[in-house]
């Protein structure tokens, strides 16, 4: 009861907005793991082979992971 | 017939097609703002992900981006990569943007800002920082495009002339029917670019011998470019992290892409305009690089990286009808990259600066009027620009610091556009504060020459913004109701809609 005496509102989200909220914390996640190996990866591990198994192969590869990462969340909207 | 004469009548060609098509357009031109700059929010996902395509990728890609990777190899694989990874964002402000604008119905980003932070001058000041940014990095494409017809027509054409013919075109692709116009026209211009350039990449392939040629003969031949920092030391991590940064934020810091978000006509459209955008850009960006690895092993020794694609294009093996095919492409590339920028910086001025400070009184039918009025002068302005750069040192004197420049600048928008969605404490006083602080410092740094402990002035400037941007928010008063019933509405729609 709240001081004017009716019930409270409902002040907790639906299970809806929790899934939604833990979605997007999960999407935020996977965006920062992204940029992280984008520096780490290249500058840190294979910089310095001269290939094109090197870092050509990698940010290509990273790329193509991303793309596919936005694909699989936004293929769930919905009108 | 002549170098000259051929490189008119491509450009004849180009010219006829898209003014046919733009005519085409302006039969479903309707009436008011929402009408004219946003095509009444009813663009359809393909045209919406090539139109997306298009005024994001510029002539930069071709010229500039062949050039980083002639001089600097894959490290501006790495930077334009990180730069389509940054749509990331999209995932999340794409829909924010689309629903915010559709129940509040926004015109610009800015209108946004100055509705979220309750204050006319949040718009003004983000309005005047995207004048100051992208008119001269406008400018700066019509210069490219002036110099690279002169070259193509070995002179034929003065550069003041290709200059002249692309402003006209700018501003009558976007005043003809405002954003179809511009929305059919980038369409069929992002066509032109991606196949012109995807055939002219097989042929230099198939000149160096096919595909396994081609990679073994670079590893052999240019091994140093494939490492990072490249062999001549460039993109050490400081440079790409310089570099990259603004451009990771792209999609939200430049107005004439961010105000695509609001275009769409169904979420079906929104998924499409997305997905459709990623795959051009990813292949876009492949060819762009590869196509500068071409250079280097067909043309190596150039002194001016930014000469690799002319040279090319002008090389023996590679048909007349298909170089000027590909110049056609490189120039569809700039000119729907400004006639967006016109047509959003005309909303912009409109909807932001006269209606929002200067006549809040005005009817959207002077607004409309003042905003198809912007539309020449902005680009009689950015004409000058380029005009007055063609007379100095050309290329170096603009395109190079005025691109890095644009995009840092830009940046400094970012942290209110996230205020704005996700933190309530966000003030209209935090937001301009920020704003003003990060874009002078940027323009100090550029202008010195300056980088502190090696950090580049993007990077300097987005700490700044967002200290300032917070500290200041935290100690003026917070629009509170107007946020929890802005972020309460765009909440409730997110989570009907399953969007992050």
């Amino acid at each position: 009861m709240n001081s004017a005496g009716s019930l409270p509102e409902n002040i907790y989200p639906d299970s809806g907005t929790i899934a939604n909220m833990t979605a997007s914390r999960s999407v935020w996640l996977a965006l920062v793991v992204l940029i992280a190996l984008d520096l780490i990866v290249p500058w840190g591990i294979i910089g310095g082979q001269a290939t094109f198994a090197g870092p050509f192969l990698f940010w290509v590869i990273w790329t193509a992971c991303a793309i596919v990462g936005m694909f699989l969340v936004f293929a769930r909207w919905r009108e | 017939m002549s170098a000259t004469g051929l490189s008119w009548l491509a450009i004849a060609i180009y010219v006829v097609l898209g003014c046919a098509i733009a005519v085409a357009a302006r039969r479903h031109v309707g009436i008011g703002m929402s009408d004219f700059f946003l095509a009444d929010r009813k663009v359809g996902g393909f045209v919406a992900a090539l139109t997306y395509s298009a005024t994001t990728y510029s002539a930069f890609m071709l010229v500039g981006l062949a050039g980083l990777s002639y001089v600097g190899g894959v490290g501006a694989l790495g930077f334009e990569l990180t730069y389509l990874c940054g749509l990331f964002l999209a995932v999340f402000f794409l829909p924010r943007f689309w629903l915010a604008g559709k129940h509040y119905g926004y015109i610009t980003p800015m209108d946004l800002l100055s509705d979220r932070y309750e204050s006319r001058t949040v718009g003004a000041v983000s309005a005047i920082l995207a004048l100051v940014f992208l008119v001269p990095y406008s400018a700066a494409q019509l210069l490219g495009i002036g110099l690279l017809l002169n070259g193509l027509s070995e002179g034929g054409i003065p550069v003041f002339v290709g200059i002249l013919v692309a402003t006209i075109l700018a501003i009558a692709w976007s005043r003809i029917a405002g954003l179809r116009s511009i929305a059919w026209t980038d369409a069929f211009q992002a066509i032109v670019m991606i196949v012109s350039a995807t055939v002219l990449l097989a042929l230099v392939i198939s000149e160096i011998g096919g595909m396994r040629a081609f990679l073994a003969t670079f590893e052999a031949e240019h091994a140093g470019l494939l490492t990072v920092p490249s062999e001549s030391g460039m993109w050490s991590l400081n440079m790409f992290i310089g570099l990259s940064l603004p451009w990771f934020f792209f999609c939200l810091s430049n107005p004439q892409v961010s105000q695509r978000f609001f275009i769409p006509k169904s979420v079906t459209a929104m998924k499409q305009m997305l997905g459709g955008f990623l795959i051009f850009g990813f292949v876009y960006t492949l060819i762009a690089v590869l196509w500068g690895f071409g250079a280097r092993v067909l043309v190596p020794g150039l002194d001016n990286a930014d000469m690799a694609t002319p040279t090319l294009l002008a090389m023996p093996f590679i048909p007349r009808a298909l170089a000027l095919v590909a110049m056609i492409g490189i120039v569809a590339a700039a000119v729907s990259t400004i006639d967006s920028i016109l047509l959003t910086l005309s909303s912009v001025w409109a909807r932001d600066v006269y209606k929002g400070v200067m006549r809040p009184s005005a009817s959207e039918a002077q607004e409309l009027k003042v905003g198809q009025w912007v539309i020449p002068v902005m680009a009689l302005i950015a004409l000058l620009f380029a005009w007055q750069a063609s007379t100095k040192s050309g290329l170096d004197f603009m395109i190079a610091p005025l691109s890095a420049a644009a995009s840092a600048g830009l940046l400094m928008v970012v942290p209110s556009i996230f205020g704005a969605f996700y933190w309530k404490r966000g003030t209209a006083a935090g937001s301009i504060a920020s704003i003003v602080t990060g874009a002078t410092l940027v323009l100090v740094l550029q202008v010195t020459g300056a980088k502190p402990l090696g950090w580049w002035p993007g990077v300097w400037g987005l700490l700044c913004c967002v200290v300032v941007f917070v500290v200041v928010s935290l100690v003026t008063r917070a629009p509170t109701r107007k946020a929890e019933e802005f972020l309460g509405q765009v909440s409730q729609k997110l989570s009907s809609g399953n969007y992050v």
